[in-house]
């Protein structure tokens, strides 16, 4: 045991750090079995790398001449074989001469060549990259995990047998009889064929990512049927939300055409792939708020109140922004004491903020004034009176200026910004619904000033 | 041992330039589309396991994106382990380049383009 543990000690490497610690030992000793076996085949296969992936190419009609070609002679084969009178012997005994042949004019001649060798040794060195097929380690893995899979399984066989014979022999029995069944009715030619031509089509269809695609075809009508089961009970939540909130009534014309004309007609498929994507996102914004503590879900929601809601996702991000809106820095001027053009771009209707604006100024060239005259110089006091008009008239000049040029700004969110405030108070009892949606402001804010949006991240 | 000892030299310092540049001209005359590449750990990475080979033949259309996965797979990387490769031991290259571009910008005198991977991106 104690060498055992020293032998993985010693084994350990980045491949061990990455694994979780709350692994059992078992899945740690698996690991340990697909390494060593990995390295084994690894050692034997490196210096093949170029024939492998030229097997692989063959395989997937990378190819295609050489893929007909493998395909046309495997078949003759097949059938040369089927169909041949010589005996089963003859044909082994056959096959093990030509095999030996080979592997001595390789091993023992080739060597003798030595120039063709060298150049060889140089090719082993380079490793071929190829962006879709599996390279040597990659097959060297798959096929040790394949292998310790088969190995784990034949010794849980061999336990289970020993263990309780009887389930056992029932079990190998009626397996075997579904063997022999289908051996009686299929020819075994046609089976040994089919297992050929399954064997040859599987890498391709691994290539091509047939499952994967069968599969997308087959979502969005899956993904119906779940979809309609969780989109009706969402559309009832909902209602009855509103139902409790206690909207005001809208209007006849409001109620079904118009919010017809809001939600588009979606067919099936997009739909399905709509919600799969959105499903995936929702997953991230978990991740996302689970690490940085801050960020919040309200991102999911979004596809659930999709079309049916379209109301109710306009009005609650304002909600949210109102309710944060008087902790915001730059709205309050007289505590932080910012320049005036930043006040107007946030949005503010402009008319609540002329008299503020006045004062402040005000005082601000009064103080400078104090300065003035405490640094030495005397000017009169019409002097003083006609610098605070000139300066009041000035700022209310730059004020209007300013609020003109930022019109098409303060257009869309001013009346955004009246809403707010008058949201802000009613709904602030709704606890649960503002902590949703905290960080909405803040995505909010960071898409009405793109560039700032660099400095929050 | 005596491979360990092989390993922990660069590349660059266990041949000599004139023997590189021989390679590169030999493998790119037989095989005139892919770019020689040499990928090497980087020397105090303490994580990533050492890859089996290190020179490799890409393909030119290739992007760093790609081949860095690729990478990853070839040395069984998990999705949660990081890892960066670093072009002339210098500079983390776009995900978006494709190693043609790459080789043109980076090159290095002897005609291999040099990359280190390692799983820290900052160094030092």
């Amino acid at each position: 045991m104690a060498q055992r543990v020293g032998e993985e000690e010693q084994g350990a490497s980045g491949l061990r750090r990455r694994r979780s610690g709350a692994r059992c030992v078992e899945a740690r000793e698996r690991d340990e079995q697909v390494r060593e076996v990995q390295e084994m085949l690894q050692r034997g296969l490196s210096s093949y790398e170029p024939v492998l992936s030229y097997v692989q190419a063959v395989l997937v009609w990378e190819r295609p001449r050489h893929s007909a070609l493998l395909h046309l002679a495997l078949n003759a084969a097949f059938w040369f074989f089927a169909l041949t009178s010589l005996r089963i012997i003859f044909l082994v005994a056959f096959g093990l001469m030509i095999i030996i042949c080979a592997d001595q004019w390789k091993n023992k001649l080739w060597p003798e060549l030595g120039a063709a060798r060298a150049s060889e040794l140089e090719n082993e060195s380079w490793g071929y990259v190829h962006p879709r097929l599996l390279s040597v380690p990659e097959l060297c893995y798959h096929a040790a995990d394949t292998w310790v899979s088969v190995y784990n399984f034949l010794r849980n066989l061999l336990l289970f047998k020993t263990e309780n014979p009887g389930k056992f022999c029932l079990l190998a029995c009626s397996f075997l009889t579904f063997l022999a069944v289908l051996g009686g009715y299929i020819p075994g030619v046609v089976l040994s064929y089919l297992l050929l031509l399954f064997l040859l089509l599987w890498p391709l269809a691994i290539y091509h990512q047939l499952g994967r695609r069968i599969y997308q075809k087959l979502e969005p009508a899956l993904q119906r049927l779940d979809f309609s089961v969780r989109g009706y009970m969402m559309s009832k939540y909902k209602e009855r939300q509103k139902h409790n909130r206690a909207l005001p009534p809208t209007d006849a014309s409001d109620s079904e055409e118009e919010l017809a004309a809001f939600c588009p007609s979606l067919d099936d498929s997009a739909v399905a792939k709509e919600l799969t994507i959105s499903d995936s996102e929702h997953s991230d914004a978990e991740v996302s708020f689970t690490e940085n503590g801050t960020f919040n879900l309200s991102r999911g929601q979004t596809p659930l109140t999709e079309g049916s809601e379209d109301l109710d996702r306009h009005s609650d991000p304002e909600e949210s922004f109102a309710r944060d809106l008087p902790d915001f820095p730059s709205i309050n001027p007289d505590a932080t004491g910012i320049e005036d053009d930043d006040e107007t771009s946030i949005g503010i209707p402009s008319t609540a903020l002329h008299p503020q604006f006045s004062s402040r100024q005000l005082y601000e060239e009064q103080e400078s004034l104090d300065a003035e005259l405490s640094l030495g110089g005397f000017p009169s006091t019409q002097n003083i009176t006609e610098n605070i008009a000139g300066f009041v008239t000035r700022g209310m000049i730059q004020l209007a200026l300013a609020g003109a040029s930022q019109q098409t700004h303060a257009y869309a969110e001013s009346p955004r910004a009246k809403q707010y405030q008058r949201n802000s108070s009613s709904e602030l009892d709704t606890d649960a619904e503002a902590d949703d949606f905290e960080l909405l402001d803040q995505s909010e804010l960071s898409q009405m000033d793109p560039s700032s949006s660099h400095s929050h991240q | 041992m005596q491979s360990n000892q092989k390993n922990s030299q660069p590349f660059k310092q266990r041949k000599s330039l004139a023997s590189r540049k021989e390679e590169v001209i030999g493998i790119k005359a037989k095989f005139p589309t892919k770019i020689p590449v040499i990928v090497e750990r980087y020397r105090r990475e303490k994580y990533l396991p050492l890859l089996d080979k290190t020179k490799f033949l890409v393909p030119k259309d290739l992007s760093m994106m790609q081949f860095i996965n690729i990478i990853r797979n070839r040395m069984n990387l998990s999705a949660t382990q990081a890892f960066y490769l670093l072009v002339n031991n210098k500079s983390l290259a776009s995900m978006s380049l494709t190693m043609a571009e790459l080789y043109r910008d980076h090159k290095d005198e002897d005609g291999f383009l040099y990359m280190t991977y390692a799983s820290q991106e900052m160094f030092g």
